[in-house]
């Protein structure tokens, strides 16, 4: 018998005796265990919205379009010293590896769009903004894991191309739990229901936390210690390849208005 | 919303010929199409007209029992859903008449006897297993001509939607036969080519005047639009009519005639672009991805 599979065994593995984890400290798809998955995106990729971003993380590619701010549908809402942010989170059907029906507002896309208005509410200067309404819709088209840390990146895009004030941008990452190991970013191969995880997002300069959420127990509390600075160090990461897309973005705006010679 | 000015502008222009962003009065704005896009689909496409009107489709495939009906046929099944991201308007349950009225055109193009090569080759045992093609739809952003960007999307998909190889066991009795799933050889679909494309011509303005692919602007100042299925032969499948207003049989006719012509050249244009993109992913090669899947 292999020593690989011994080693996984030995160590309860995981399904199938699948093993997350080699002999060489790699994961599954390659990656170290601190290593993000590949991070691509664009501002501005849909014509109608005020704002909007297209983000892929691995597999995982979701688009989010930002509306407003613009006067409230309700008046019912109308917050007259600050303006209320709304959120929406839908998946395509085609966007899990298995066929699923999925309906606008399924308890866990209102879970994720609650979590999502909570931390941006955080950090836009909704004050500046009276009477108003800002909407943030996200849509999944393909989940391969961390659907919601993908959202949430991709909204704080999206929230730069509409020009909306804020006083801080918000980075999320995941911690899976895999083999007695901790991973950053899992992808769905290696996040299950039963497995710990633990979604982070953290204001990038005031390092602040804007929400934490985590799935299933970990053995101890040292260590949700120490998952959080592996989130942590997963969002610093993430938030280098935003950092440059958004200033990318910027000086190319500043160039076509003649601002600025690149 | 239009305002009074912008619509005779709009008539003005369709009367002389000449629409406000230069076409002709059957000219089609530019066409962008991908295909194979979502590697968790079986076959997918986007297809964004004039860099506004943005739809994407994805094509799952399951095996099921066949419908009692039709026993040598296997199923599709179409669900359209208007993204929030298209418009506030489509928040919640917003979307939902657009979904239920776009989902309808799609199975009622579909439907028809047409198509039904195309159903016959996702028949595995009659009577027992077949495949059933789940198409979804999804509007990222709208500006115009949904009906013939939505047909052309899904089209598109259904020509690239690999399945894999059903090979059929024979049991002891007739209706003993088992199949397995080989997951390592992929076939196209048969009959692909068969799936129509909808044209929705517009009638603005005066008598005897429509236009094709019309922006939302165009839209909101039609006072009929007629929605033709038209499928590589040339024939109609399937007509709807919409807009508040009517128009008199000559035109009906006429409009008819010229939205088989204009299917036929979508067809034609699309299928060989098509037939180019599926031979270079069968030779392995790698295409360029443009927008924002690049």
């Amino acid at each position: 018998m292999p020593p690989a599979t011994k080693r996984s065994r030995s160590r309860g593995g995981g399904a199938g005796g699948l093993e997350y984890i080699s002999l060489d400290g790699l994961r599954i798809d390659g990656r170290r265990p601190t290593e993000v998955r590949k991070i691509r995106c664009s501002l501005g990729a849909l014509s109608r919205a005020d704002g909007s971003a297209y983000y892929e993380q691995g597999n995982t590619r979701v688009l989010v379009a930002v509306y407003g701010p613009r006067e409230p549908h309700s008046r019912a809402s109308i917050q007259h010293d600050r303006a209320v942010v709304k959120c929406e989170f839908s998946t395509a059907m085609f966007a899990s590896p298995v066929y699923r029906r999925t309906w606008k507002g399924d308890r866990k896309s209102t879970a994720a769009a609650l979590v999502m208005q909570k931390a941006f509410e955080g950090v836009i200067l909704t004050a500046s903004y009276p009477k108003s309404q800002i909407d943030i819709y996200v849509q999944v088209l393909q989940n391969d894991g961390g659907a919601l840390v993908a959202a949430i990146n991709a909204a704080s895009l999206a929230l730069v191309n509409a020009g909306v004030a804020m006083s801080d941008f918000v980075v999320a990452c995941s911690v899976g739990f895999v083999d007695d190991t901790f991973v950053v970013d899992p992808s769905s191969l290696e996040s299950a229901s039963d497995r710990p995880e633990l979604t982070l997002a953290v204001l990038s300069h005031s390092a602040k936390i804007a929400s934490c959420q985590l799935d299933s127990k970990l053995p101890d509390g040292e260590s949700f210690e120490r998952a959080l600075e592996f989130a942590t160090s997963g969002a610093n990461q993430i938030f280098k390849v935003l950092e440059y897309e958004v200033r990318k973005y910027s000086l190319n705006l500043l160039d076509s208005r003649g601002l600025v010679a690149l | 919303m239009l305002s009074g000015a912008e619509k005779t502008y709009i008539e003005a222009g369709a009367a002389q010929g000449i629409r406000a962003d230069g076409r002709g009065l059957l000219d089609l704005r530019p066409v962008t199409l991908e295909t194979s896009l979502l590697p968790t689909a079986s076959g997918s496409a986007r297809v964004r007209i004039g860099g506004v009107t943005d739809i994407l489709v994805g094509v799952k495939a399951e095996v099921v029992e066949p419908h009692v009906n039709a026993p040598d046929e296997g199923l599709m099944s179409f669900a359209v859903e208007c993204s929030s991201l298209a418009s506030p308007d489509f928040v919640g349950r917003g979307g939902a008449d657009l979904n239920a009225e776009l989902s309808q055109l799609l199975t009622r193009l579909y439907a028809s006897s047409a198509t039904r090569e195309l159903r016959r080759g996702l028949a595995l045992i009659p009577g027992r297993k077949c495949w059933v093609l789940h198409v979804d739809a999804l509007v990222l952003d709208s500006g115009g001509n949904l009906y013939g960007a939505l047909s052309l999307a899904v089209r598109a998909a259904l020509r690239v939607v690999t399945l894999p190889r059903v090979v059929i066991i024979p049991g002891e009795a007739d209706d003993d036969d088992e199949i397995e799933v080989n997951e390592e050889v992929f076939e196209r679909l048969s009959r692909s080519e068969d799936a129509p494309v909808a044209v929705t011509l517009s009638a603005v303005g005066g008598r005897g005047i429509y236009i094709a692919d019309s922006t939302s602007e165009e839209e909101a100042c039609a006072k009929a639009a007629i929605t033709m299925g038209v499928n590589l032969a040339g024939r109609a499948c399937g007509a709807v009519s919409g807009g508040t207003g009517g128009v008199d049989m000559d035109t009906l006719k006429s409009m008819l005639k010229d939205a088989v012509r204009v299917g036929g050249d979508i067809l034609k244009t699309t299928d060989s672009f098509l037939q180019d993109d599926i031979a270079r992913m069968e030779s392995g090669e790698e295409v360029e991805p443009v927008g924002f899947f690049s």
